[in-house]
């Protein structure tokens, strides 16, 4: 098992489009995946998990990863939260 | 049979054309599920009932999806691509079948017991695309419940067809079902004029009306309905005369928007006296119009960016846009393109994510002046546009413009984004046109600092109305303050023109006014060549335009510039009118 702390950099958030994102990249690997936010887990792969844990800007995360391709999934999913999901362009 | 009462429920006309049918009410499934008890040994039963229902319902999504590719086109039919994740979402569905087998009660109500609790904290966002998420929750989740209790009282009868269906609201995915069960109108009690629902429903061509308070309450299926997709009147159980006038003219009505567009005759027009007049099309998003205008040789004088932005949820990437912007480009060479890039503002489309709750929306963050705050977002669609114009077929067209150094900060951020694309040989329209919204008072006003900057003006008569008299369009209370004809208008709209002409720039006007059949002449009497309009007016421009000689309008236009009330110009050009047709 992988794990590694993540911070939300986008102004808005977590919102349903960074969401899906994150469980489409999520969804292509064979591990398992988990998020953490404060004491709650839920389940990388799973939209309706994602969203619930609705995670406004700043908020820190956990992310898990465990199976065979645990270490490239945990690379792709941290970079694409510290990439704020492609969206860091606001000067 | 007692004859039921005759009632008018009036909405917010979304998409245009009359239709008449009986209603077919839809309501909500949270109200017909029952908490069912159940023997342990039925649990693998319930869960195997689950499972075909998700199933069944992945399916018929992704049937939809591509009968939304095929009908109306690419970009529009992402919106389901959200519906299909959610139905597919595996992980939800085990915490679902455990619920199932800890509580030992049915499918269906632990099933929508679960999607309810997701829901609660969703509802609560003020996150506009969160909001967005929850139509489609509710969406996915009303069609597996719909699967699993296999009722049908409260359905979308199988059998219903050529009805007009009535909701609290109805998905874009529903309205395309609705479609393709021949529905002849939907009416739905909610709904915001921008939201994805109602830009399917208008690229379908089939009428609509939102904002009807308590319409799936007011309404009982079975009753009669004429129903008036561009003002927004809904007649519940007219009167028989009515009703049997209304099926005479039936066909006529319903298929007037698209009958209209194909009887156009071939395009450019010129007037009576072999002036020709440039008539184009407002577009706001691809579609099955497309093909039909573009058939007769008719452009786009304004093609609206905005709903690449909703429905991606943010500014969609480069080369989301470009396969847009080169598919529209292509479709309709070789006639002109006028791009504009993203109208944004917390009016129009949303409320949280970027464009945040004003008070004033109309006077906010929102066009021209929002867009320069995130450069890189405008040079990625400056970008995209250019790399879509290599056939010389489109122009840049830019919004709400206030004033020269606004401008001009805006043709800085364009000179960058050739640049970027010159540095990698990426071709472009190197004398590609770009031209500046006039609908700000101040820009009409100053409009002769800048048009030595730009190669056309586009008037936005709508906006430039509603800013000059301070009267919003959509306020009920002040149809009869908002009108473009008024004097102060007409003298924008001058001054604009003749600053146009002195630095020999050509002037279209982009807004209702245009498609009008009173204020043709007017325009083209001003010195106006240039019309674009609502595809559903272009037979208007077409009727007048032959008939007219260009002196005759601009001693009209002499006459009307001289007059000092509405009532006095209203007037003259309706004897005018007469005088033509």
């Amino acid at each position: 098992m992988q794990q590694d702390r993540v911070k939300i950099i986008n102004r808005l958030g977590m919102h349903a489009r960074p969401a899906a994102m994150f469980v489409s990249h999520a969804s292509k690997f064979k591990s398992e995946i988990f998020i953490e936010k404060e004491g709650l887990k839920v389940n990388g792969k799973s939209i309706m998990g994602v969203m619930m844990l609705a995670a406004e800007k700043g908020s820190e995360l956990i992310i898990y990863a465990d199976g065979d391709d645990e270490q490239e999934a945990i690379r792709d999913l941290i970079e694409l939260i510290r990439n704020g999901f492609g969206d860091l362009k606001d000067l | 049979m007692e004859r039921k009462k005759t009632t008018i429920l009036k909405g917010t006309g979304a998409a245009p054309g009359i239709a008449h049918g009986e209603a077919r009410v839809i309501y909500s499934w949270q109200q017909s599920i029952e908490e069912r008890a159940i023997d342990s040994a039925r649990v693998p039963d319930e869960i195997a009932r689950l499972d075909l229902a998700i199933e069944a319902t992945v399916i018929e999504l992704q049937k939809f999806r591509k009968s939304a590719g095929q009908k109306i086109g690419g970009p529009v039919a992402k919106i389901f691509d959200s519906q299909l994740m959610i139905a597919s979402d595996v992980e939800f569905l085990k915490t679902v079948k455990n619920e199932i087998e800890t509580s030992l009660k049915s499918a269906e109500y632990i099933y929508s017991m679960m999607v309810e609790k997701a829901l609660m904290p969703l509802r609560l966002s003020r996150d506009e695309y969160m909001r967005q998420m929850v139509f489609d929750i509710e969406a996915v989740s009303n069609r597996v419940l719909r699967y699993l209790t296999g009722q049908t009282n409260d359905d979308i009868p199988a059998a219903s067809r050529d009805c007009i269906f009535v909701a609290r609201n109805f998905t874009p995915a529903e309205v395309l079902d609705l479609y393709e069960r021949k529905a002849r109108a939907i009416i739905i009690a909610g709904g915001s004029i921008n939201s994805h629902m109602v830009l399917v429903a208008r690229s379908l061509i089939l009428p609509t009306v939102i904002g009807v308070s308590q319409a799936h309450l007011k309404i009982r299926s079975g009753d009669r309905l004429i129903v008036d997709g561009d003002s927004g009147d809904i007649k519940v159980n007219p009167t028989d005369t009515d009703w049997i006038a209304i099926r005479e003219k039936a066909g006529r009505l319903r298929d007037l928007p698209l009958s209209r567009l194909r009887k156009l005759p071939m395009f450019p027009l010129t007037t009576a006296d072999g002036v020709p007049v440039s008539v184009a099309a407002n577009i706001n998003l691809p579609g099955p119009l497309d093909q039909i205008i573009s058939k007769h040789n008719i452009g786009v004088g304004l093609y609206r960016t905005e709903f690449m932005y909703l429905q991606h949820g943010g500014y969609p990437p480069e080369e989301n846009q470009f396969a847009v912007y080169k598919t529209v480009a292509d479709q309709y060479y070789p006639q002109k393109v006028v791009i504009r890039t993203f109208d944004l503002g917390s009016d129009k489309f949303v409320t949280g994510g970027d464009y945040e709750a004003e008070n004033n929306p109309a006077l906010g963050w929102r066009g021209i002046r929002a867009t320069l705050e995130k450069p890189r977002y405008f040079r990625e669609q400056i970008r995209a546009i250019l790399r879509a114009s290599v056939r010389k077929n489109v122009k840049i067209l830019l919004p709400m413009i206030t004033d020269l150094p606004e401008l001009r900060r805006a043709l800085s951020q364009i000179r960058r984004a050739r640049a970027e694309l010159e540095s990698k040989n990426i071709p472009f329209d190197k004398n590609i046109d770009i031209g500046a919204m006039i609908e700000v008072p101040s820009a009409a006003i100053a409009a002769d600092t800048m048009a030595d900057r730009v190669d056309f003006f586009s008037i936005g008569s709508n906006d430039l109305t509603q800013y000059t008299l301070a009267a919003d369009r959509d306020n009920q209370k002040l149809i009869r303050v908002f009108n473009s004809l008024h004097l102060s208008v007409l003298r924008l709209l001058k001054s604009t023109v003749d600053a146009a002409e002195r630095h020999h720039i050509p002037v279209t006007v982009c807004g209702e006014m245009s498609g009008d059949v009173l204020s043709i002449p007017l325009l083209l009497g001003m010195g106006i060549r240039g019309l674009s309009m609502n595809p559903s007016r272009l037979h208007n421009a077409a009727r007048i335009i032959p008939k007219l000689d260009s002196a005759a309008a601009r001693d009209l236009a002499g006459e009307i510039l001289g007059m000092k009330t509405l009532r006095e110009i209203e007037n003259r050009l309706f004897e005018f009118n007469l005088t033509l047709e």
